[in-house]
């Protein structure tokens, strides 16, 4: 009689599963509107950066001339903070197991000899590679095309580096809290873009405590950058904008992050998945 | 992991790595020389002592030459201020100065307490002069002439202030004591040293016709500012003004706070005021317009303003200012 191999580790269970999800998830559908997502800033970077090359002598938004380090600053606001890692971490965050549920494929998956949180942490680890090394080369090289125009790189340096840290800690945060909500929810992809485009915006607009219980407060109050002022809507959001101390909005963000995951592999383990026919 | 998701992994990490470098290198370089702002009246620089905390900087020629003073022209009485400049220095400011440079340095000369900022103000200009014309103007009004470290400079009748030859096309105006240490600065140890001033002019619009900088304590001495807005002036440390002159006015702001957190309640101090502008709106398209150009914002401590006056606006100010200075006419007649 053969004797019962041990079960492998959570984290060597989760580095496998993260081995597998990575590809999968790097050449899925997805990835062409990742691709989008991110591609359209580096795009306008290029336009602008033409422009300037040309000979234009100043670039005008909102019929107003702005140099390079101002360009940078709203792009981050309008196409990276406001859009691209709340939809991603919606879009990916809530497929992690959603899609699995979506292909049947979920049964085959639970029937390996690993644990439930294992598979669901090293899918999420695979969610964090993939978004990071599209998005943050985006972000990087946005930023050594238009920093340029009118700025000087080496000022400007400390700023990326906190920009890209605060979107890495976006991706992170935003993707365990729609782990959480695509393990739990039936129509997960609905309830994440009613949070990132209804819920959060409307709450950030008032006065009051209920800003805290959304992730662009602490993540947006780490924004070297000012928020730009496009809009009635961003001009009253900047009054009653209340900026959580950097420790504060840290703490916050990993509370978040790391409740929300052991909330997602806590409800993957207990919860029977039923398989629609 | 497939092959090509390594690669995939490999060009992407390859470009974060090389943007970052590219950053790296300019931050400890102070800014890659082909990719870093070049503010114009750099040049001019040399001339500026080490201490300046104030420098503006104009294009005369652009400006006089622009649409802008075309309109501004029209509407407001010109030339007996120019006649009296060029009574005394033999300069016409219109037709003969290209640029002109300014600097302050915030304590008197032989001085660390005292108020008479002017004895420490120095104005370079640029542009096509006639020297020995100059000279025998002012000596004919009873000026001296003296020679310091090679440069002419000639003094005025009263010994307050005088005029200095620094090369040819470059003159200085301004006490003798500041056009000695202008000559001096020339020499060693002028404001291209002072990394906090050139830290400063290297965030200026390379294109801008028109800009200052300097510390904000230092601009209270010179300009008589209101108490309310002295109040609110400590938490600024200092402060860039940008300025593209031609059909309208489009320019910058830029308050450089003395940390974040005085950066944020200044951001919050200026977002109030656009609020309650845009509130107003909907009355007058032109109004519109400008409020909708007011664009803020900066990064860390620094606080921006962007802002953009068409040329319709232009002439309704530049209106209603040559009104005002027809009836002060009339109330002194």
């Amino acid at each position: 009689m053969a004797t019962p191999t041990k079960a492998p580790s959570f984290l060597y269970a989760a580095m496998r599963v993260f081995d597998l999800s990575v590809g999968e998830m790097l050449w899925s559908r997805r990835t062409i509107f990742m691709g989008l997502v991110v591609g359209v800033p580096v795009l306008i970077a290029l336009i602008v950066r033409g422009a300037e090359f040309l000979g234009a002598q100043t670039i005008h938004v909102n019929n107003t001339a702005v140099n390079g380090p101002a360009i940078f600053g709203l792009m981050i606001w309008a196409f990276y903070l406001r859009f691209s890692i709340p939809v991603l971490g919606a879009f990916y965050g809530t497929s992690l197991i959603a899609d699995e549920v979506e292909d049947k494929t979920v049964t085959y998956l639970f029937t390996r000899p690993v644990s439930r949180g294992a598979i669901l942490f090293g899918k999420f680890l695979a969610y964090v590679l993939c978004t990071m090394i599209v998005v943050l080369p985006s972000v990087t090289v946005v930023w050594v095309m238009v920093t340029p125009i009118g700025g000087s790189l080496g000022q400007n340096f400390p700023d990326l580096l906190k920009d890209l840290a605060i979107l890495a800690a976006g991706l992170i945060a935003y993707g365990a809290l729609f782990a959480f909500v695509g393990a739990t929810f039936k129509r997960p992809l609905l309830i994440s873009l009613v949070f990132v485009f209804g819920f959060e915006p409307a709450v950030l607009v008032f006065p009051g405590y209920l800003k805290r219980f959304t992730l662009a407060y602490y993540i947006q109050g780490l924004v070297p950058q000012a928020m730009p002022n496009d809009s009635v809507v961003s001009l009253v959001t900047q009054i009653f904008r209340e900026t959580p101390s950097l420790t504060a909005a840290v703490a916050a963000l990993a509370v978040i992050t790391v409740g929300c995951l052991w909330l997602a592999a806590r409800t993957v383990t207990n919860k029977e998945y039923v398989l629609e026919q | 992991m497939t092959k090509g998701t390594r690669y995939f992994i490999s060009a992407a990490s390859m470009i974060m790595v090389a943007g970052l470098c590219t950053g790296l290198v300019a931050y400890y370089s102070g800014g890659l020389p082909l990719m870093a702002s070049h503010a114009a009246g750099n040049d001019d620089l040399a001339y500026v002592p080490a201490d300046s905390t104030v420098v503006a900087y104009a294009n005369v020629r652009d400006i006089m030459n622009s649409e802008f003073r075309q309109k501004l022209r029209q509407v407001m009485p010109t030339g007996e201020g120019r006649n009296e400049f060029f009574d005394e220095t033999g300069i016409d400011l219109e037709r003969d100065v290209v640029s002109v440079v300014a600097a302050f340095a915030g304590s008197p000369i032989g001085s660390a307490t005292g108020n008479n900022t002017d004895k420490n103000f120095v104005l370079l200009v640029r542009g096509v002069f006639n020297p020995p014309v100059i000279q025998a103007s002012a000596v004919q009004r009873g000026a001296t002439v003296s020679d310091y470290k090679g440069k002419q400079v000639i003094t005025s009748k009263d010994g307050d202030g005088g005029v200095a030859f620094l090369e040819p096309g470059l003159a200085a105006i301004g006490a003798t004591a500041s056009l000695h240490r202008a000559i001096d600065a020339h020499a060693g140890g002028n404001v291209t040293g002072n990394a906090d001033v050139m830290r400063m002019i290297g965030g200026v619009d390379p294109n801008a016709n028109a800009w200052a900088v300097g510390r904000m304590d230092d601009m209270q001495k010179v300009a008589n500012l209101p108490e309310q807005v002295k109040s609110q002036l400590p938490a600024i440390q200092w402060f860039a003004v940008t300025g593209h002159v031609n059909g309208g006015v489009s320019g910058s702001i830029r308050a450089e706070a003395r940390d974040d957190q005085a950066a944020e309640n200044l951001r919050a101090v200026v977002n109030g005021g656009l609020a309650l502008a845009r509130l107003q709106m909907g009355h007058d398209n032109k109004l519109d317009a400008v409020i909708n150009s007011l664009q803020m914002n900066g990064t860390g401590k620094s606080v921006g303003l962007s802002f953009n006056l068409p040329s319709d606006i232009v002439e309704i100010i530049s209106g209603a200012a040559g009104s005002g200075i027809a009836n002060l006419h009339k109330q002194f007649r």
